[in-house]
């Protein structure tokens, strides 16, 4: 069974090297593999065993080259020879397009010989072949050693059929080629064989008649379109366009399965399929057809490129059903796939609970404009805008936090942008990450990587982030952004949870209802990491009550209790200037930290010192 | 069994759905191959992966945990799933003769990819079913010449020494 990719304009075939153990198949492939020119050199896998007996099976790729436009390959396979392999035998069988049965020419081998051939019989007919119907010649392979029959002997005794047949001593390359050579040239005979003087049809005719298109379709084909998704504008999509594939020689004068059907007779070759539905098609919530934008115009090959060239990208919002979450409706994912690649505006079910979905009406949550990637710490800050706003659709506009400005600040995100819901934000994206307090959070519709909500659609990927790069594996999400803010007040001690470790990652903090969505949280969401470990933690001043709900850095709100900290009592109060618990709640870096006295003034006790001192005087007393 | 014909149109409609897998999953790789081990498609970032190989073998690998099934009782396992230090494999059955090969790292995790990939499989399976009508178009390399002659010519000019 061949596999014939008419996109890369490829054909494949298999074939399979059979015999007993030790006839010479993997030698076979082992000469070809090391005659192959550097150029077109290609891997040879073996999956043998460390006696180098093949366990499963070689596999060799042989590029023939461009043949009449087709680059022709095969596929060569051998099989483990031994007997108790059968199973595996006939894995590799499967989908064969030609076998090359190798011989072992020694006399006390004919036994072997014999079982295989009649293995080979057996397996071929559990695929629907038989020796006759599928291209096979033989290989008397070692024909240099000793104790070998004479040709003509063995050819008695095993070429019942008649199959041409080779004598080869594949250990030094005499006659693998020929052989190569010979097989080859029979896969391909039997291939035009079963396709020739066939001028072809795309589909057979009759939708739901699988017949196989053995003869040349019938002018008289149903008009039906193949397709539910074609147009039926005639002229629109492919009719009058020349046939996408370059290089495809005309043929005028070939049957036309569906004559008139679409305008039909400038389409060089039978195929009728409108271009459309291949780009208008599938996973895409765009209606079919009906998207003017969906069809390129006629001329221009359709639908040629990756999907990413889906032509709507400009302009994703007017068409994209909000619904068919899941799958379809983001215009980035279109976008960013074929370039932009994986990573970039992922999705992930499980991160929508990540920066995401401040309460709506909250004033001045930080939403991380660049929090699509919080947890990179690295010196790279977030991208502006791309990943902008977590922000959930129709909520209010909230850019605090956004350092690109990429955001309008009373932008609303136009209804009708999908939302896909798979939204991760990197690192925050580990499931499970999510804090329980999160508010409004959950739902990761609204979350995360706000492609919508960041409004420029052209923005698959942020820049100037590497959508290649591999996230530093050092750099574990720090959720020294994270959680999403608290409601101002809720839990205002839960600054204590959070020990000033540079390693804390402030997910106490943070998580439920950490200190306040004000000052606290670093600057930016994306910058935040190692380098501001407590920022959860400490950040918060802890605000206490409802009437200081939000305090802009530097500025004490009223009646907040800064970082509990004996040494700092009072609001407002700074005796560490830059301290952690400085009213304005801002800190700012590890170096200050360690400044900081407050953190040497205080030694607790060893926790043995009074135990210790408990013995110690015993013993003293017993002395 | 026919010959697997597939058409540029099939393959932007698989390609497309493949676009939509590798971003919702956050996978970086996917290859969309039969169980002969030939590939149908290929979408997403390759680091110089040998995808014929690749394709080769995964499909190797289902065969034989198609045998280990039997042995089992089942027909065959629909997906495995092979974990790596940082890269993992994840194949799924598409439908009687395809085989989705999903390859991820930590940047996402498996549940993900698991469900996104049950969800693509739906849709690729629409579209196979009409690639599988699919006949030999009017392109096939000129029939009336003697093709498999050339293929001799050919391989005697990439072995120029073993005529």
């Amino acid at each position: 069974m061949a596999s014939i990719n008419y996109a890369t304009r490829e054909i494949s075939c298999k074939i399979v090297y059979y015999g007993p153990g030790l006839s010479g198949k993997t030698t076979n492939l082992q000469i070809i593999h090391r005659k192959i020119p550097d150029k077109d050199k290609s891997e040879m896998v073996s999956l043998a065993t460390e006696t180098d007996r093949t366990l499963f099976f070689d596999f060799l790729p042989l590029d023939l080259g461009s043949i009449k436009g087709f680059s022709t390959k095969f596929q060569l396979y051998t099989v483990p020879g031994q007997v108790y392999y059968n199973a595996t035998r006939k894995l590799v069988l499967r989908g064969v397009d030609g076998v090359v049965f190798v011989v072992d020419s020694q006399v006390d081998k004919l036994q072997e010989n014999l079982e295989s051939f009649a293995n080979l019989q057996e397996n071929l007919r559990e695929y629907g072949h038989s020796i006759e119907n599928i291209p096979l010649v033989l290989q008397f392979n070692k024909r240099d050693l000793p104790n070998v029959y004479p040709v003509q002997q063995l050819n008695a005794l095993l070429n019942k059929h008649n199959l041409p047949f080779y004598e080869a001593v594949a250990a030094t390359g005499v006659g693998v080629f020929t052989t190569l050579k010979a097989i080859g040239k029979s896969v391909i005979d039997k291939f035009n064989a079963k396709y020739a003087g066939f001028q072809g049809t795309r589909r057979p005719a009759a939708p739901g008649a699988p017949q196989r298109p053995a003869a040349p379709a019938s002018p008289a084909a149903p008009p039906a379109p193949q397709r539910p998704a074609a147009p039926s504008a005639p002229g629109f999509g492919a009719p009058g366009a020349p046939n996408p594939f370059a290089g495809t020689p005309p043929r005028p004068s070939g049957p036309q399965p569906f004559p008139g059907n679409f305008g039909a007779p400038p389409q060089p070759g039978p195929r009728s399929m409108p271009a459309a539905p291949a780009s208008g098609g599938f996973g895409s919530s765009a209606p079919p057809g009906g998207n003017p934008f969906m069809s390129p115009p006629s001329g221009m090959p359709s639908s040629s490129g990756f999907p990413g060239s889906m032509p709507s990208a400009p302009k994703p919002a007017p068409q994209a059903a909000p619904g068919a979450p899941g799958f379809g409706a983001s215009p980035f994912g279109n976008q960013a796939a074929p370039n932009a690649g994986f990573g970039m505006a992922s999705p992930n079910p499980f991160a929508g609970n990540a920066p995401a979905a401040p309460k709506p009406g909250f004033p001045g949550a930080p939403v991380g404009g660049p929090g699509g990637f919080p947890p990179y710490p690295g010196p790279k800050p977030a991208a502006p805008g791309g990943g902008s706003g977590p922000q959930a659709p129709g909520g209010p506009p909230q850019s605090t936090g956004n350092p690109g400005g990429f955001q309008p600040p009373s932008f609303q995100p136009p209804p009708g942008i999908p939302v896909s819901p798979f939204v991760e934000t990197f690192g925050q994206g580990r499931p499970n990450a999510a804090p329980p307090s999160g508010p409004a959070g959950g739902s990761p519709a609204s979350g995360g990587f706000g492609a919508p909500t960041g409004g420029f659609p052209g923005m698959g990927a942020p820049p100037g982030l590497n959508p290649f790069a591999a996230p530093p594996k050092q750099m574990q999400p720090m959720p020294g952004f994270g959680a999403p803010p608290a409601t101002p007040g809720s839990a205002p001690r839960s600054g204590n949870f959070a020990t000033p470790f540079p390693g804390n990652p402030g997910g106490h903090a943070s998580a439920p209802g950490g200190p306040g969505p004000g000052p606290g949280f670093p600057p930016s969401g994306g910058f935040g990491g190692p380098i501001l470990p407590p920022a959860g933690g400490f950040g918060g001043p802890a605000f206490e009550g409802p009437g200081s709900s939000f305090a802009p850095p530097g500025q004490a709100p009223a009646g907040s209790t800064p970082f509990p900290n004996p040494n700092q009592a009072g609001p407002g109060s700074s005796g560490n200037s830059g301290g952690f618990g400085d009213a304005s709640g801002i800190v700012t870096t590890f170096e200050d930290l360690q400044k900081d006295d407050s953190f040497k003034t205080k030694k607790l006790p060893h926790p043995n010192e009074k135990k210790k001192g408990f013995f110690d005087g015993l013993f003293r007393k017993d002395k | 069994m026919g010959d697997f014909v597939v058409y540029k149109e099939d393959i932007d409609r698989i390609n497309k759905i493949l676009s939509h897998l590798i971003t919702e999953s956050a996978s970086s790789y996917v290859l969309l191959i039969n169980k002969d081990g030939n590939l149908i498609s290929q979408v997403g970032f390759n680091p110089n992966i040998n995808v014929t190989s690749l394709a080769a073998l995964a499909a190797g690998s289902f065969a034989s945990t198609k045998a280990i099934a039997t042995l089992i009782g089942e027909t065959e396992f629909s997906v495995m799933f092979h974990q790596g230090e940082k890269e993992n494999i994840h194949i799924s059955l598409v439908d009687e003769d395809v085989i989705m090969v999903l390859i991820f790292d930590d940047r996402t995790n498996l549940g993900l990819v698991k469900m996104i990939a049950a969800q693509a499989k739906s849709k690729l399976g629409t579209v196979l079913l009409d690639v599988r009508k699919n006949g030999v178009a009017e392109m096939m390399p000129d029939l009336e010449s003697d093709h498999g002659s050339q293929i001799s010519d050919r391989i005697d000019s990439i072995f120029p020494d073993n005529r």
